[in-house]
């Protein structure tokens, strides 16, 4: 399961380096299993537009520090890694004392990750340069490495010393720490001290992985979805890490802001809590992206503004949209548990409906309580610099109309999967009153229950082996 | 004689496989096509980023019908799904008159590609019902269908959502691929 996220993750960030996959893939297979993650960049092609050369990365996925490992402070205390704060200070080698500057913290999604052992206790990623003996090493060549439970791993940038020493007295580098000795340079790591080029990044930017360009605001994965149901008139949904950006609409997103578009709104009278769908259909979230916003990154004159009292009101009722506001109304009453109200109650709860989707509910798309997660991963991506958005299968049909056995139980929803991509949920879907109006006219034949009980995803084989993800909801299903 | 009954016969009951490719911009429905073909519901879907599949049975015919992300930056790993593939179907957004030179140009690509030089093409203008869609004919001369040499190419006019047009559109993949058997 964790080797699909991996392979995903390779696959998007190959991507990234222009590099080729087939070659990652290949060297894959030749390492033990806890490296079986690829490094950038080793066989790529030169890529113009790769400023650094990640193959000194080893293991992008962690130069880290159990967060439950303990650093010696000044003082002579210890302190688990994870409780630092900016401004502590802590032991460095040679009697040097380091004062905190900024403490990375990732969130291990699954709950485990694999780290090294060291000699008096502490853990730490394989390949985070720890000193050892009387060199700067790599983990993994003076320790055994092993998946063990880990809630998060930390990384940290201080002022003072170029490492921290960390339980029974080994040293492990900081971010930034300007070492050039034995496993401790590093093109990036290692560069200036201090957080030259480590900084703070807007944890939305990252964590809200699509950006919604209409109305200049960020959102999860969830919502883009929803977002993107409402056609590219009403809403253009790019994703922050996947798509090429043209400079208007990046000036948009400069403007813009999921503050400033949820004000206005309020200052016009549309009902925080109403679903996405009529929000968006506003006469007010129409001035806004048409007009407001668009005018202001174009240059042009500012519009009029918008008459008072009419922005709640519906932009012109577009008929088509029905079925998809029944199937999105549905969807978003058997998740949230505030339902909107539009739709009738289901009889029975399902499965898939025990999951909820938090951006369906908040009030403006992006924000809310949905975000934490997203921000955990968000610092991920930013520092790591992989930068990739999270996999989402399809919300498939959560149920029948009644006449039918539960499919649920054969057919569920792509599951979220392990590791930093996860971004929550999976879209539900819908069926039922507000469903599908049924294609017209021809159809295929009704599947027969045996083409039922199949698994959904078939693929080829000579494509399965190299899949850039593999996706079996039924494999996923029975190892949970 | 036997052999002649034989052959209808296994004509009747034998399911033939069709390696199907669905590709287009992001946010275009291929993934809502999909399951709508899949499932014969509208579902809820996100931003694909990977890909779905799913085999779907039309015809006598069992469509193993891909489905990959469309979003920029991964439409370089459309390559890896060329392979073996025996039709393509192109899904535009009718609605999304800014972005169909850049369909064009996608689906231009891939055409030129080695692997694909046998596959037929289907383009499916999806979202009609939405205002201000243009129309298969219009979508015809921007995607610059005409200039095609040496493919076997049709423009359905489509509406996921609803289903309309999805069919015709299988229909004439399946009498193309089966002619060719």
């Amino acid at each position: 399961m964790r080797m699909h996220t991996q392979r995903f993750i390779l696959a998007t960030a190959v991507v990234a380096q222009e590099s080729t996959l087939l070659a990652d893939e290949a060297q894959m297979e030749s390492r033990p299993a806890w490296n079986r993650r690829p490094s950038y960049g080793g066989s790529a092609p030169a890529a113009p537009a790769a400023p650094t050369n990640m193959a000194a990365y080893n293991d992008r996925y962690g130069v880290c520090i159990d967060a439950s490992s303990f650093a010696q402070l000044a003082n002579g205390e210890m302190c688990p890694v994870g409780r630092l704060r900016k401004g502590d200070r802590v032991a460095g080698p040679d009697g040097a004392v380091a004062q905190v500057q900024c403490l990375v913290q990732t969130a291990c999604a699954s709950g485990r990750a694999w780290l090294a052992a060291l000699p008096g206790g502490a853990r730490v990623t394989p390949y985070h340069p720890v000193h050892v003996g009387d060199k700067w090493c790599f983990p993994v060549e003076v320790a055994d490495v092993s998946e063990v439970p880990c809630q998060a791993v930390c990384s940290f940038v201080v002022e003072g010393a170029p490492a921290v020493l960390l339980q029974g007295g080994v040293a492990a580098v900081a971010l930034g720490h300007g070492l050039a000795e034995g496993a401790a340079e590093h093109p990036y790591f290692g560069g200036a001290p201090g957080p030259t080029n480590i900084r703070p990044v807007d944890p939305i930017e990252f964590g809200g992985l699509r950006k919604q360009v209409s109305h200049g605001i960020y959102l999860s994965i969830a919502a883009a979805g929803v977002h993107r149901s409402m056609g590219v008139r009403t809403s253009f949904v790019q994703s922050t890490a996947l798509d090429a950006w043209r400079p208007l609409h990046l000036r948009m997103m400069e403007l813009g802001g999921n503050r400033r578009f949820r004000d206005f709104l309020r200052e016009q009278g549309v009902p925080e809590g109403a679903p996405l769908r009529e929000k968006y259909a506003t006469r007010a979230a129409a001035w806004y992206r048409r007009t407001g916003l668009r005018a202001e990154a174009e240059g042009s004159a500012p519009p009029e503004p918008l008459a008072a009292g009419v922005g709640h009101l519906p932009e012109e009722p577009c008929p088509a949209s029905a079925v998809l506001d029944g199937v999105f109304a549905e969807a978003r009453a058997h998740v949230s548990p505030r339902g909107d109200g539009g739709s009738a109650p289901r009889p029975a709860p399902r499965a898939q409906s025990t999951r909820s989707l938090p951006e369906l509910a908040s009030p403006v798309s992006g924000g809310g309580g949905g975000m934490g997660k997203l921000v955990c991963d968000g610092l991920t991506f930013a520092v790591r610099l992989a930068g990739m958005a999270g996999r989402r299968g399809p919300g498939r049909a959560a149920g029948g109309d009644g006449t039918r056995a539960p499919r649920g139980a054969r057919r569920c929803p792509a599951r979220p999967l392990d590791g930093p991509t996860r971004t929550g949920p999976p879209a539900q879907a819908a069926c039922g009153p507000g469903a599908p109006a049924r294609a017209r006219g021809r159809r295929p034949p009704p599947l027969s229950a045996r083409q039922r009980g199949q698994p959904a995803a078939r693929r080829s084989p000579d494509l399965s082996g190299r899949s850039l993800y593999r996706r079996s909801s039924h494999s996923k299903s029975a190892t949970r | 004689m036997g052999i002649v009954f034989t052959k209808i016969w296994q004509r009747m009951v034998s399911k033939e496989e069709m390696r199907i490719l669905m590709l287009g911009l992001d946010a275009a429905g291929k993934t809502t096509v999909l399951y709508k073909l899949k499932l014969g519901e509208v579902v809820t879907t996100i931003p694909t980023v990977g890909f779905n599949v799913e085999s779907v049975e039309y015809k006598n015919i069992s469509f193993t019908v891909w489905d990959v992300g469309g979003q920029d930056k991964i439409r370089r790993l459309w390559r890896y799904y060329f392979q073996g593939t025996q039709g393509l179907v192109f899904v535009v957004d009718s609605s999304d008159r800014d972005r169909v030179e850049d369909a064009r140009e996608e689906l231009m690509q891939v055409l030129g590609e080695d692997e694909m030089r046998g596959a037929a093409l289907l383009v499916l203008a999806n979202k009609q019902d939405l205002p201000n869609a243009m129309p298969a004919a219009e979508l015809t001369e921007k995607l610059g269908l005409p200039s095609l040499r040496a493919r076997q190419w049709y423009i359905q006019s489509a509406c996921a959502t609803s289903g309309d047009g999805l069919y015709e559109g299988m229909d004439w993949m399946s009498r193309v691929l089966s002619c060719r058997k």
